[in-house]
């Protein structure tokens, strides 16, 4: 691509032809404010406040809307700027309330923001402003029309991202506002976005406002665990109240560019499910007592070597999941497969219907990390069994022992009559979950683990690209992360010889051992996550 | 619903313009005249007929005040509420008028015979206060024309 030379308040640099003045401002360090302008929509240039000055032209131009020239110097700052800038925000500020200690935006409002930044401090305006009722439009969105700013970027959204016309600028002069058609609600499951980039508090997320002050919030980056695709979000967690109380999208150009679904957005409420499992469990005659897990762990050890012993390891099944990290899935097959020797090792695939809207693919499979429990050899080895046969032998009556690292519907492991068949005759029924399922309601031992917010590791999305989630809630009750878990099951089974304080330590194992992840470590993964090696990408091993 | 030859002007415009989005506002006409105003349900046709969709056609409604978005009287009286006609009586006219048929702005009467509308600038200043009925201009407006008028009108 070709550049072009310009200067920016007189720094000379060099920037793409095509840029804009906003973006080529940004790469000489000079943020000019904006409210309409975003990298990911198309440019409309309604919002005037990014009017820069080029020397030798009389009038100030949209920064948005120009593209740089060779030679052309930009003045961001003059007060021929300041002066128009300072008008613009009179303007919008004409009909705005002055609500933001109750307005759910305030503490990260661009109006709040550019007004403590360029004023007026004052209004001259003297008359009636228009007033609105709030507003339910759908897309588990409240618009509030008093606060709109007429930016567009939520019709724009709507129209270029999920390409479907739902919600529209109606009227016009001062009576302009945004709205749906025919009483007619916005259905698109991106619509949680628009949260995200409405440079005001004019539409907010249901789900999130007045829970808290966005200041009160700890932002962890990581990684949505709803489907394959793996996009970068960002967790909202409130630390005094160890509670997540929003999911918002993470840019990441690579994977989910600026947006995530609406799926990923309201999808924590589970981590706070009153049903969560909490102490490890054995079922006896009906009724489930606590154990403690020292004793758990050595007891579950025992009935999994006598029955090896008896019947040797092709009577034992494991069913790993695919919501696990790669950590963990490592660990799976290292305890399972390579320290035991058992081969029905392999875990259920979670179809899903993909929904293709124009610029975002939410992905047809509901793990995260399918990918990476096959990389790392959560699969069946030399004539092992897949989970449908493993139910089938397990019902018959050959497989005698059965590890499901997470439960579920009966339907999700085979045929639910011989799901059913195979849990009530195996000897030992151990399950790892988070919450109850039909499966655990069924097992002898249940270990309460963790989910996706409460454990470091990574996942690798179905591109093949490895990325980080973050511990961010405190763990709660005597639950334990996975990983640990299946490293005390490791320890106790006598087939793990040195065990690892954190899943940073487990990863460089996996990198040695897994020819995909060769030369990959957190550090090289970072932020944005990296891609698997090419050429060993599709070489499942174990 | 659309008469058929509204629709069959619609459909010709069609191949008018270079896009269905161009055709929308000669169509928009078309369909008020047909209907004497534009419904949500007349907008959908008119939408459907053009392929484009609901908000598309809204939009553009509620942007133009030619469009009208209620039904209105067999006279629709618009008179003009900017400078050169308030300067020159405009003011006057519109309270004669809503007096003489005890409308408010936007009101039909009973009867069905007036609408009346106050409306930003019609265009013609050199000849304020002026006003127009349905299609047609008034220019140089007297009191006593604005009498006459509401009279004449049927």
């Amino acid at each position: 691509m070709a550049s072009v030379k310009i200067k920016v308040d007189g720094r000379e640099i060099a920037v793409e032809k095509g840029t804009n003045l906003i973006e080529a401002a940004k790469n000489a360090g000079v943020a000019v404010p904006h409210f309409c302008y975003h990298p990911g929509l198309p440019v409309v240039g309604v919002c005037r406040i990014c009017l820069c000055e080029l020397e030798g032209r009389p009038k100030l131009v949209a920064g948005c809307a120009t593209q740089v020239e060779e030679g052309m110097h930009v003045i961001t700052r003059s007060a021929k700027v300041a002066d128009a800038r300072r008008a613009v925000m009179e303007f919008l500020l004409i009909h705005h309330p002055l609500d933001c200690p109750m307005c759910d935006k305030g503490g990260e409002c661009t109006l709040q923001d550019y007004t403590m930044l360029m004023g007026p401090a004052r209004s001259r305006f003297k008359f009636e402003k228009i007033t609105w009722p709030e507003e339910d439009v759908g897309g588990k969105l409240v618009l509030n029309k008093n606060r709109c700013i007429l930016c567009m970027r939520c019709v724009n959204l709507c129209k270029e991202v999920a390409g479907l016309d739902e919600i529209a600028v109606l009227s016009r002069g001062e009576q302009t506002y945004i709205g749906t058609v025919d009483g007619r609600k916005i259905e698109n499951e991106l619509a949680g976005n628009i949260a995200d980039i409405c440079p005001v508090g004019a539409l907010t997320s249901k789900d999130f406002r007045f829970r808290a002050r966005p200041w009160e919030l700890t932002n962890v980056s990581s990684v949505c665990p709803h489907c394959s695709k793996g996009c970068n979000i960002t967790v909202g967690y409130h630390p005094r109240r160890n509670e997540i109380l929003r999911i918002t999208a993470r840019t990441n150009m690579d994977v989910n560019q600026w947006w995530i679904c609406d799926r990923g957005r309201g999808g924590f409420h589970f981590l706070h499910d009153p049903k969560r499992l909490l102490a490890p469990a054995r079922a006896a005659n009906g009724t489930s007592r606590p154990v403690p897990w020292k004793q758990a762990i050595l007891d579950i050890a025992q009935a999994l070597r006598d029955i090896i012993v008896r019947h040797g390891a092709r009577a034992v099944g494991v069913v790993g999941s695919g919501t696990l990290t790669n950590e963990e899935c490592y660990l799976t097959r290292a305890v399972f497969k390579d320290g035991l020797g058992v081969s029905n090792v392999d875990f259920p695939p979670r179809p899903q219907p993909e929904v293709a809207y124009k610029k975002f693919t939410i992905e047809g499979d509901k793990d995260p990390n399918a990918r990476g429990a096959a990389l790392c050899g959560v699969a069946p080895g030399a004539s092992g069994l897949g989970v449908r046969d493993m139910m089938r032998a397990a019902a018959e009556g050959t497989i005698k022992a059965l590890v499901f690292l997470r439960g579920g519907p009966l339907d999700l492991f085979g045929d639910p009559a011989i799901v059913e068949r195979a849990l009530q005759k195996v000897d030992l029924l151990l399950v790892v979950d988070f919450v109850p399922s039909p499966v655990s309601d069924r097992a002898h031992w249940v270990l309460p683990g963790v989910t996706f917010a409460e454990k470091e590791g990574t996942f690798t999305n179905s591109n093949g690209r490895v990325q980080r989630i973050r511990k961010v809630l405190t763990i709660r009750g005597d639950t334990r992360e996975d990983w640990r878990i299946l490293q005390d099951l490791g320890q106790a089974l006598g087939v793990l010889p040195v065990t690892d304080p954190d899943p940073e330590r487990i990863f460089l194992r996996l990198a040695q051992a897994v020819p995909a992840f060769s030369g990959l470590s957190y550090s090289t993964v970072g932020e944005l996550g990296a891609p698997i090696a090419a050429a060993t990408a599709d070489v499942a091993v174990g | 619903m659309l008469s058929p030859e509204a629709r069959q002007r619609i459909e010709s415009l069609k191949t008018v313009y270079e896009t269905n989005q161009s055709a929308l506002i000669p169509a928009l006409h078309v369909a008020q005249a047909d209907q004497g105003w534009l419904s949500e349900e007349t907008q959908r046709e008119v939408a459907s007929i053009l392929g484009l969709t609901a908000q598309a056609v809204r939009q553009v409604v509620t942007f133009y005040t030619m469009f009208q978005q209620k039904p209105v009287g067999r006279h629709l009286i618009q008179v003009c509420r900017n400078l050169s006609c308030s300067l020159l009586g405009g003011q006057k006219l519109q309270k004669q008028i809503q007096d003489k048929l005890g409308l408010e702005d936007g009101e039909t009467t009973q009867d069905g015979r007036f609408t009346y509308l106050s409306v930003e600038c019609l265009g013609s200043c050199g000849t304020a206060p002026v006003l127009m009925v349905n299609d047609r201009y008034y220019e140089n407006v007297t009191p006593q024309q604005v009498d006459r008028l509401l009279e004449e009108l049927k």
